[in-house]
């Protein structure tokens, strides 16, 4: 990336405001990433223009830069920004435009939805010239506990007109949307319904986190089951299951339970992840402080050492 | 898309877009190139809206474009992205197969 902003803009330093702003705004039509999503180097020249056209659409920040008192990196802000191309091409998209297909592991359909395209554009040509336009969309928001997102379920969506049956396919991310076919507003003149979409956030679990497929939890051991080895009941997103925590366990260990983590369509279960966390009793008594007073006497050990201090 | 959770109120989109005020965003909405979200009768907006304020902001400012012009140009980067997915789709279906049906694919494209 050049430095200079004029250079950015491919304008002379001599250039009028109007110039420049003409400059820009070639280069955002020419680069923008969400009208030109194919372009992958559209981005880097959309945000340097961009970065130039700020500094020099400011007179006063222009004569500055002229004079020589600020540079052009100390005065760029930089637009951080999400594009629209990153949510626009997602099966999901709420706004998508033309063919449509169900997202979730249903890519199959595509081929029925083209069939039926070409089957509705046979259809009017055959001379059908009365007004028939398709209903308008519905946008729902919809909270799914985490549990429902990981292992799927049914929620309901209250309207006015009737409840809404939402199935949460098992292993939905959060801010995944679902069409539902023909659940938005009536057609006129025949034409059929729109289609709601419901876009999920999933809430968040007071145990576990997710990460990928993969479930991660802490799990707290005493101070005896970490020194002897234990069977505990662990949860996992399907019901407890009895874990063994090894004898000699330290803080920080992970346990691994293969294929307990999240079991989407079309790919293979995830695991659980259990951190152990080595929780002491309440009040360290008489007893276990006389046992380690002597214990440290002949099996004192250093856990820091080797470690960078 | 994990560290992205929630939705955002009108007020939370207005302070996550820089550029955007409540009266753009009520333009936004009359002009219906965006459409918030109904979650049990509150109006919410998600990720995909704060894009695509962003291009609005874009399209308003260094374009000047007006209100019918900023709902066809919506619509029609709408089906560009659209026909990219179906084709990033068919790509990838057409990936999945043996390299004879791809090859006769190619054969019919080419002539």
């Amino acid at each position: 990336m050049s430095d200079d902003p004029y250079d950015a803009l491919g304008v002379a330093k001599t250039a009028s405001a109007d110039q420049i702003k003409k400059a820009y705004r070639k280069i955002a039509k020419e680069s923008h990433p969400d009208l030109h999503p194919g372009d992958a180097t559209a981005e880097a020249r959309f945000k340097a223009a961009g970065a130039a056209f700020d500094l020099l659409k400011d007179p006063e920040a222009r004569a500055r830069f002229d004079r020589g008192e600020i540079d052009a990196s100390g005065q760029e802000r930089p637009r951080e920004r999400p594009f629209y191309r990153d949510f626009a091409e997602q099966p999901g998209n709420p706004y998508r435009q033309g063919p449509r297909y169900q997202g979730f592991g249903d890519e199959a359909d595509i081929f029925a939805e083209f069939l039926r395209r070409q089957a509705r554009q046979g259809g009017a040509e055959a001379g059908d010239h009365s007004f028939r336009a398709r209903g308008p969309d519905a946008h729902y928001a919809l909270e799914v506990p985490f549990l429902d997102a990981a292992n799927g379920g049914a929620l309901r969506i209250t309207l006015p007109g009737g409840d809404l049956e939402v199935k949460i396919p098992k292993g939905v991310a959060d801010g995944q949307t679902l069409r539902l076919r023909g659940k938005g507003g009536p057609g006129h003149g025949g034409g059929p319904a729109g289609d709601a979409y419901v876009t999920l956030s999933v809430r968040p679990h007071p145990a576990f986190t997710r990460d990928g497929d993969d479930i991660v939890m802490t799990l707290p051991i005493s101070l005896d089951e970490a020194v002897l080895g234990a069977k505990v009941e662990v949860p996992t997103i399907a019901g407890p299951v009895k874990v063994t925590v090894p004898k000699g366990a330290s803080s920080g260990q992970i346990l691994r339970l293969r294929g307990r983590g999240i079991g989407a369509p079309g790919r293979a279960a995830g695991d659980q992840r259990i951190e152990l966390k080595i929780t002491m009793p309440k009040t360290v008594d008489a007893d276990l402080a006389r046992f380690m007073e002597g214990w440290r006497k002949t099996h004192g050990y250093d856990p820091r050492k080797g470690e960078a201090s | 898309m994990t560290d992205k959770a929630g939705f955002l109120s009108e007020e939370e989109l207005i302070a996550a877009v820089a550029r955007l005020d409540r009266a753009r965003l009520v333009r936004f909405i009359r002009a219906e190139v965006v459409r918030p979200a109904d979650a049990g009768g509150r109006l919410v907006y998600r990720q995909v809206d704060i894009a695509r304020m962003e291009l609005l902001c874009d399209l308003c400012d260094d374009f000047d474009l007006g209100d019918e012009a900023l709902g066809l140009v919506m619509e029609l980067v709408d089906q560009l992205h659209g026909t990219r997915s179906d084709l990033v789709a068919l790509m990838r279906a057409l990936g999945e197969e043996s390299e004879e049906v791809r090859r006769r694919v190619k054969d019919r494209l080419g002539s």
